[in-house]
């Protein structure tokens, strides 16, 4: 073996290492940080971190969203049976608001303890 | 020397192979969602090849279901049905009714197929409570005693006697889903309608993690619950309601009073089909505590998780080991 295959081999197991160390610790670094996934119908229409602080419209304006103190809620909506309203807050990984009549749900998502579905 | 050489490809392709393989970044796990049964449905399929047929064909059963056996749908068979047309009693509805049936012996009527005209006349949206009169007379419409399955399964309903198949036929589409997914080869899968769970084998190597909503916090939860091949349904009083002068009127009404049931606010079955889990769930609440119990312990095979209103919270054996509740609500 010439001293290059030596360096060759050794270059290589580094860049493995370290790139298998990337991934594991990238992904545990996501673990605490969730967010606001918003969907249209069947489309993703915004994803938005949970610690962050705002209110946007959706649904044609039809509805309003709030983001506050890591938790979010439908502020208002023009349907006719305000259940989205009446959920309240939502703050935990697998929790959603859904509004039928606006085809709309707002749902937590993120690795917050690894939970798959809330049952309610 | 020319043996070293040999040596050194084989390892760098395998050094190489594992740099690249980290690179790329296949999803474990594909969601899809689509709106169904008044609510929305989501389904979790490890990733494979044949994943969108399993998705398009998971979706569409039950889709089938929900058009067949929705009371508001004037043209699904239970409407037919409740307008007097036996020929809309397929094979699959009468099985249906069989075993709303006997859910209904088993817990002593508090679950009913017959409930709907009293539900009816709760006004959730304008927080209004029916008139006792009105209660009254919708009481002699319902029981599902007043229909009848004879040996040759032929089906006789009591005249005025409506068929609402709301209590367990979203837990039946989502069995039927599960069903598909299964005869496609996929061992590994979840199938949330609107909080109503069935889990497939297992999340890779670990269990699948159910959350359970907290009754009277929107943004808790009680507790989170590992299952694996198992369904689990919550029926709670915090979904839909009103309050009037202190008072929770909600969705679960007692088919024998005719006004909501008080004894629980939150029941959790866990059990191998998510038709029988939704079934017995709205029983199990209508009943309250020490009913419910004392039921559970005559069933096989099913768990549950009650919450009573002053926040006891009471986790039957079989699953204990596998609910670890929210340090905060620990008993």
């Amino acid at each position: 073996m010439k001293k290059w295959d030596v360096i060759l081999i050794l270059f290589l197991l580094c860049s493995a290492g370290t790139l298998y160390l990337f991934r594991y610790f990238g992904s545990n670094a996501d673990s605490n940080s969730l967010y606001v996934v918003v969907y249209e119908g069947n489309d993703e229409i915004m994803r938005t971190g949970l610690s962050e602080h705002k209110e946007f419209k959706v649904a044609e304006n039809r509805m309003t969203i709030e983001i506050k103190d890591n938790k979010a809620r439908v502020l208002d909506s023009s349907c006719a049976e305000q259940i989205c309203v009446e959920t309240g807050w939502i703050a935990k990984a697998g929790q959603s608001i859904v509004c039928v009549p606006n085809r709309v749900v707002v749902k937590i998502a993120g690795k917050d303890e690894g939970i798959d579905a809330v049952s309610y | 020397m020319n043996k070293n050489k040999n040596f050194i490809k084989p390892i760098t392709a395998i050094l190489l192979f594992i740099i690249l393989s980290s690179c790329k970044n296949k999803p474990e796990y594909l969601e899809q969602q689509i709106f169904l049964m008044d609510t929305v449905v989501e389904i979790t399929l490890k990733n494979t090849v044949n994943a969108d047929k399993i998705f398009h064909d998971a979706f569409h059963e039950m889709s089938r279901v929900d058009e067949e056996f929705d009371r508001y749908n004037n043209k699904s068979f239970v409407s037919r049905l409740n307008n007097g047309d036996m020929a809309a009693l397929t094979d699959e509805l009468l099985k249906i009714i069989e075993i709303s049936l006997s859910i209904g012996d088993t817990t002593y009527g508090a679950f009913d197929i017959t409930v709907a005209p009293l539900v009816d006349l709760w006004d959730f949206k304008n927080s209004k409570i029916p008139h006792e009169r009105q209660i009254k007379n919708a009481l002699r419409f319902v029981g599902y005693n007043k229909i009848i399955l004879n040996e040759k399964s032929k089906l006789v309903i009591a005249k005025g006697v409506k068929i609402d198949l709301g209590g367990i036929a979203k837990g039946y589409a989502i069995d039927r889903a599960v069903s598909v997914i299964k005869e496609q080869g996929m061992n590994s899968a979840l199938v949330n309608a609107g909080g109503d769970v069935f889990a497939l084998g297992r999340k890779g190597k670990r269990p699948w993690k159910i959350g359970i909503q907290h009754p009277r916090k929107s943004d808790a939860l009680l507790g989170v619950l590992e299952v694996e091949n198992k369904a689990v349904v919550t029926s709670g009083d915090y979904e839909r309601f009103f309050i009037k002068d202190d008072k929770r009127y909600h969705h679960i009404i007692d088919p024998k009073t005719g006004y909501p049931a008080y004894g629980l606010i939150s029941v959790t079955v866990v059990a191998d089909s998510a038709e029988y889990a939704d079934a017995l769930s709205t029983g199990l609440f209508v009943l309250g505590k020490e009913r419910a119990l004392k039921l559970i312990e005559s069933l096989h095979d099913v768990d549950v998780i009650l919450v009573t209103p002053d926040m006891e919270i009471i986790v039957t054996d079989g699953i204990k080991a596998y609910f670890s509740i929210t340090k905060r609500y620990k008993i």
